[in-house]
């Protein structure tokens, strides 16, 4: 089965959303070619789930003191810091034949694309629902799915690196009090492909496993694409009037 | 006067239930976390179901409101109703 390739490196929270969003949009109305997605967070960013409020979740203030971009997303799940990852997403129509209508089934199908990848990268993973790639016993990779418009959209990140503190700067917590030892639990918890392998791995080279690793679990066949004028144009005007507004963003 | 409760679904994901709530009567309400709703806008569809109702009937209205085809991942409907009955003491 045939899939645009896509990807368009590193770019602001808001774009990226923004981008997602229209790709879905295009593929759902059939002006594109069901897609696979790989992109990064420049500046880093936090996103957060459909139902999050977000002065509940994040500390604005500190966000704004390190440059971080804050967006919420137009799927569900939780608070997720973006730096030093490989973002994904998967834009078909609900009708395709690879991944089951069944939203936890899918997920399944959707990950074993990324556990291939990150066996390619020499990672041992296995899925750990509902919506989770655990290594070592530990998160590696978030994944959340919404489904509109007769399409399914997935996105989610495979951590290359991971500061937990700063995380913990960004993301509010409870109280100070227990800042510590929710640090300490995220660190029991949470792992990367740098903790996994011991050594850096790059956007480039995690793009590549992905690909591969799609490619085999999923029967994929890709065609390497750009997003259409169309496209980026759509994706421009929801990045500016949806998601940098206060209205969407702090909406809940 | 606005009361909250925080609950956390064993096995599942986190509900924060905001009660705008005043003598059995739930004025206004918000319905916050990190779980899965599909189609996403059915929440703000039973936030708005909700709000002017008695305590009495969330139930019934969540019951009616799970019937129209909405799946939830990570809470259930009867955790909605649990959360909004906790938030109200």
């Amino acid at each position: 089965m045939k899939f645009r390739l896509l990807d368009t490196g590193f770019n602001k929270a808001a774009l990226n959303m923004g981008i997602d969003e229209s790709i879905l949009r295009h593929v759902s109305e059939g002006k594109s070619l069901q897609t696979i997605r790989f992109y990064g967070w420049s500046p880093p960013a936090v996103s957060i789930g459909y139902f999050q409020s977000l002065e509940e979740e994040v500390d604005l203030e500190a966000c704004k003191k390190y440059g971080v971009d804050c967006v919420r997303r137009i799927t569900g799940g939780g608070a997720v810091y973006h730096d030093r990852e490989l973002t994904y997403s998967f834009i078909a129509p609900e009708d395709n034949t690879i991944v089951p209508k069944d939203i936890m089934e899918s997920y399944k199908t959707v990950c074993s694309g990324l556990i291939r990848g990150l066996g390619v990268l020499g990672i041992s993973s296995e899925f750990a629902p509902l919506n989770d790639i655990i290594a070592g016993g530990k998160k590696i990779s978030g994944n959340a799915q919404t489904r509109r418009e007769g399409c399914i959209l997935q996105h989610g990140t495979i951590l290359l690196d991971v500061d937990v503190e700063r995380m913990f700067m960004l993301l509010k917590v409870p109280s100070e009090k227990m800042r510590d030892k929710i640090i300490q639990n995220a660190r029991e918890r949470v792992t990367s492909a740098r903790r996994m392998l011991k050594a850096e791995v790059p956007y480039a080279e995690a793009a590549k496993a992905f690909e591969e690793g799609f490619q085999t679990a999923l029967g994929i066949e890709f065609v390497k694409g750009e997003l259409s004028q169309s496209e980026l144009d759509y994706a421009y005007k929801i990045a500016e009037e949806k998601y940098s507004s206060i209205g969407w963003n702090q909406r809940r | 006067m606005e009361k909250r409760f925080v609950h956390k679904v064993p096995g599942g994901k986190l509900l924060k239930v905001r009660l705008d709530y005043a003598s059995g009567v739930i004025n206004s309400l918000r319905i916050n976390g990190d779980f899965f709703a599909h189609p996403e806008d059915a929440i703000e569809r039973l936030e708005s179901m909700l709000s002017g109702r008695a305590l009495s009937e969330i139930d019934s209205i969540i019951n009616d409101f799970v019937k129209t085809g909405v799946v939830l991942y990570g809470i259930a409907a009867s955790d909605i109703a649990y959360a909004i009955r906790e938030a109200s003491k």
